[in-house]
């Protein structure tokens, strides 16, 4: 018997109509670095939720056991009492306090009633030292860059003291150098005894620091093994095969020749770290009449691409080149310019960014195109609810009326109500963003079969997507995004392209 | 059974501004022994919720917006200010006043717009910024004395009526204005009902159409009859009437009024549907303080004078009144008409407990209690259906 400091046995956790987690076991041993890889969606996130508490006892099933002592939490708080502490990819300081005081954030040190500041900050610089941070503990968050918050983060983490620290995607903001820092940091916690769960992407970062690997495909354990065992090819075959459960209707579109989308050298800076580009460089082109997928993981930038392109990034400064429809243009500085010129983009978010859930579905569909069928700011009721019910029966939307609540739909057919608002702008190119999350697999397939109407009646189609069957088998070609950069472009034509190909293409391989 | 019972509790809550005039009416009728509705009474206390009234319009705008704006009662007694010295000590006529008070009214709608739509500062800070301003320019301009009287041309547009055409009692032209309100209310909800039914989008239901066209008429001529038997309608309220209508139009018709009510129910699926967020916030910030200025000259109008504390807390019983109507505090949601009455209601509130010698003391409490209990109501109902 191995000594093992996490068991983790059976865990099973369902949401409403998917299993997240299936039966997972994931064990981890004392003072080892244990990766733990897989795809979007496969349910990394939703174990380590799991693990910290977040999803207390009762919201799933199996067994968790922490030094061979069953835990049953109620609350975060019982996780960071049995010494678990998550480090998420968006940081939690309040970048307004001192470091001192975002260390003890919740943990203060009181004495007689009131904080015992020398005690903090010299505890404070103690912690500091250990996370080789060079800098006073009275220095206000927010004026250092996100490589040193990181490091507050984990000393943060260290000062409570953890014994077991997950750490989720912890360099993808980071510059290179940042990251190898916090990799040697990682090295040297190790060396004191510290046992870390390291979530990436980033298969060469998993591959230099990590003792264990334990990948993760549509919420089962696919493998665990010895980092000796394995390479980034094994990994990302270990990885991919999600299962084809869904159909896709045969294309029936072809591509123009006319190049109607272009955009060279787009490149955004990160807003909290200049030295960083969000975005570097990107180019990419899109023919009349073209289904184009954008492929990458989590954080690769995709939806940031897609709505600085859209107008919707504006306090932030995009530099690049754009020509649409066969003139170079001004980037567009509003959504209302996009769609006045032809470009429409529909959010991966529906409830947040795209419906007004307490309004009617007719008035979420003509929103975009008011102007279209009004004269003089006056809307034409009568044309508004014609154009309405005409989406309802062309998509065939299943609603008892137009003047049903947007809020009373399903999901499959919010996400038709929010095409036909697309439509209704008369979109010459048109962005998806991950047009089937969360959507039942009829619907799924009903929206693939509108895609390919869409792009036979010429409209061209940018879809992005974590789902690589998906990717694969809607688009004409396919770019690959990773860490704010185009990684490759295949054409799904002319050579056979796997999921394989596209998952070491996006990993950084 | 159940269904039933869901079904009584919908209806209820669907007409809770109904009942809630019904209650309050019947209340105050039987505590003053009548004397709250007799004619005189009922024509005075809308004269009183006449000023508040045209500043729930807009300000119904501006909460559905999701905005706030707690410096319109203080805006209002500035602009009267301004006009009453203007008029009284500079000798300006009439004309030139109602210009300079709409040029005041357009600057103070900038001032907001400004820092509120493009500064992005929190209306609720911004306008009670201003309403510390405008209280000091009420005393700087005003001396802190009271100033009058305006002139006769001035004052009749808060204190006269319409020309009585014929020489009886009653007064007949209010009431051919009532009787034409009537026929342009049913031929509209006629055409509409049919309309929608035609484009199927509702299903033909005659006698509930039919059941709330008379009750609507019914509340027409017993609102009319008040002015009608007394001194017939002022034009303070032909004024309301008319800017409620126009308002009425421009929420249901316009993409204006459309894009207030996206901007409000989601601030950023708005902008990514190509709504210019921050120029719709200022339009409404222009429009409303407009308004204010319409009721400023109303309100001095009645008066005759203008008192350094005109105005307060008439942006309060403007927002409750809202908010008794049916607007959402949470943004997305209300109707004009709903604002409007549910500000008369408040007007109630106050004459009726006014009538009953009641202390300041316990009316503060009283209206703090209902604007707490509108909003409770508006918070709990909307986070229950989700």
């Amino acid at each position: 018997m191995e000594d093992y400091i996490l068991e983790m046995q059976n865990i099973t956790k369902e949401f409403p109509g998917v299993k997240a987690l299936d039966d997972v076991t994931f064990c981890v041993k004392k003072g080892e670095i244990h990766s733990l890889v897989g795809e979007n969606g496969a349910g990394k996130s939703t174990l380590m939720k799991v693990l910290s508490g977040v999803y207390p006892v009762g919201q799933y099933t199996g067994i968790m056991k922490i030094s061979g002592k069953e835990q049953e939490y109620n609350s975060v708080k019982d996780s960071e009492r049995a010494g678990v502490s998550i480090i998420y990819q968006e940081l939690g300081l309040v970048g307004t306090m001192t470091i001192c005081e975002n260390v003890f954030l919740g943990n203060e040190i009181v004495k007689n009633g009131h904080i015992d500041w020398d005690a903090q900050n010299r505890r404070c610089v103690e912690m500091l030292k250990r996370v080789n941070l060079d800098e006073k503990p009275n220095t206000v968050v927010e004026t250092l860059g996100t490589g040193k918050q990181q490091l507050i983060e984990i000393a943060k983490a260290l000062n409570k003291n953890v014994d077991i620290l997950i750490l989720d995607e912890p360099t993808s903001s980071l510059t290179e150098q940042d990251s190898k820092n916090l990799l040697d940091l990682l090295k040297q916690l190790r060396e004191s005894g510290m046992t870390c769960i390291y979530i990436s992407h980033k298969l060469n970062e998993v591959k230099e620091i990590s003792d264990t690997v334990t990948v993760l495909r549509d919420g089962r354990t696919i493998t665990t093994r010895p980092i000796g065992e394995l390479d980034e090819n094994k990994m990302i075959s270990y990885m991919v095969g999600r299962e084809m459960t869904d159909v896709y209707p045969a294309k029936t579109h072809t591509p123009g020749e006319e190049v109607l989308f272009e955009v060279r050298d787009w490149t955004v800076p990160t807003r909290k770290n200049p030295e960083k580009n969000l975005l570097d460089q990107i180019s990419i082109s899109v023919r009349k009449g073209e289904i184009v997928g954008i492929s990458g993981l989590m954080g690769a930038g995709r939806t940031e691409f897609a709505m600085s392109l859209f107008g919707a990034w504006q306090d932030k400064p995009c530099s690049g080149e754009i020509y649409f429809k066969g003139k170079k243009r001004e980037r567009f500085r509003h959504p209302r310019e996009a769609i006045d010129s032809g470009l429409m983009y529909l959010s991966e978010d529906r409830k947040r960014f795209g419906l007004l859930l307490n309004s009617d579905l007719k008035v979420n569909m003509t929103l975009s195109s008011l102007n279209k069928i009004s004269k003089g700011g006056v809307i034409d009721l009568d044309l508004e609810t014609e154009q309405a019910m005409q989406g309802v029966k062309d998509l065939s939307i299943k609603t008892p009326s137009v003047l049903q609540l947007a809020k009373n739909l399903s999901g499959g057919n919010q996400q038709k109500v929010l095409i036909v608002k697309a439509l209704l702008t008369k979109p010459d190119l048109l962005i998806l963003d991950e047009p089937t999350r969360g959507i039942d697999v009829g619907s799924k397939y009903e929206i693939y079969q509108l895609m390919d109407k869409m792009a036979k009646d010429g409209i061209s189609i940018i879809m992005i997507s974590s789902e690589l069957p998906e990717v694969i088998n809607m688009s004409d070609r396919v770019y690959v995004m990773s860490d704010g950069k185009i990684a490759g472009e295949f054409d799904t034509k002319e050579s056979l392209v796997t999921q394989e190909t596209l998952l070491q293409c996006s990993t950084g391989k | 059974m159940r269904e039933k019972r869901a079904n009584i509790t919908g209806v209820l809550y669907k007409n809770s501004l109904l009942i809630e005039l019904i209650i309050i009416f019947a209340l105050f009728s039987f505590l003053t022994n009548g004397t709250f509705i007799s004619t005189r009474n009922l024509s005075n206390l809308m004269m009183q919720g006449v000023t508040c009234s045209i500043i729930a319009i807009t300000m119904t705008l501006v909460i559905v917006s999701c905005n706030c704006d707690l410096s319109a009662g203080t805006a209002l007694g500035c602009m009267g200010t301004i006009a009453a010295v203007i008029q009284v000590k500079a000798g300006f006529g009439t004309a030139a006043t109602l210009l300079v008070v709409a040029a005041c009214s357009l600057v103070l709608g900038l001032w907001h717009g400004f820092w509120i739509a493009y500064k992005k500062l929190p209306a609720f800070i911004v306008t009670l910024a201003t309403q510390l301003v405008l209280k000091g320019i009420i005393l700087a301009v005003g001396n802190g004395a009271s100033i009058g009287p305006m002139s006769d041309s001035f004052s009749k547009f808060g204190s006269s009526y319409l020309p009585n055409l014929g020489e009886s009692s009653v007064h007949i032209t209010s009431l051919v204005i009532a009787l034409a309100g009537c026929v342009i209310f049913i031929v509209i909800s006629v055409r509409g009902e049919k309309r929608k039914i035609q484009q199927g989008l509702i299903e033909a239901n005659w006698n509930k159409k039919i059941i709330k066209i008379v009750i609507v008429v019914a509340a027409i001529f017993v609102v009319s009859g008040i002015f009608i038997f007394y001194k017939g309608f002022p034009y303070a309220i032909v004024v309301l009437t008319a800017l409620a209508a126009v308002f009425h139009y421009v929420v249901n018709n316009t993409v204006f009024g459309r894009y207030v009510f996206a901007v409000g129910g989601n601030a950023e699926a708005a902008k990514l549907s190509g709504i210019k967020t921050e120029k719709i916030n200022m339009q409404i910030y222009m429009l409303h303080s407009l308004i204010v200025g319409v009721a400023s000259v109303i309100y001095l109008g009645r008066v005759g004078q203008a008192t350094p504390t005109a105005g307060t807390s008439f942006e309060f019983t403007a927002i409750t009144g809202c908010v008794v109507g049916g607007t959402s505090i949470l943004g997305g949601r209300g109707t004009i008409v709903g604002a409007v009455i549910g500000t008369m209601l408040m007007a109630s509130l106050d004459n009726g407990m006014s009538l009953l010698n009641m202390g300041q003391s316990s009316q503060y409490i009283v209206k703090g209690l209902v604007l707490m209990l509108a909003i409770a109501m508006d918070v709990i109902s909307r986070s229950k259906r989700g």
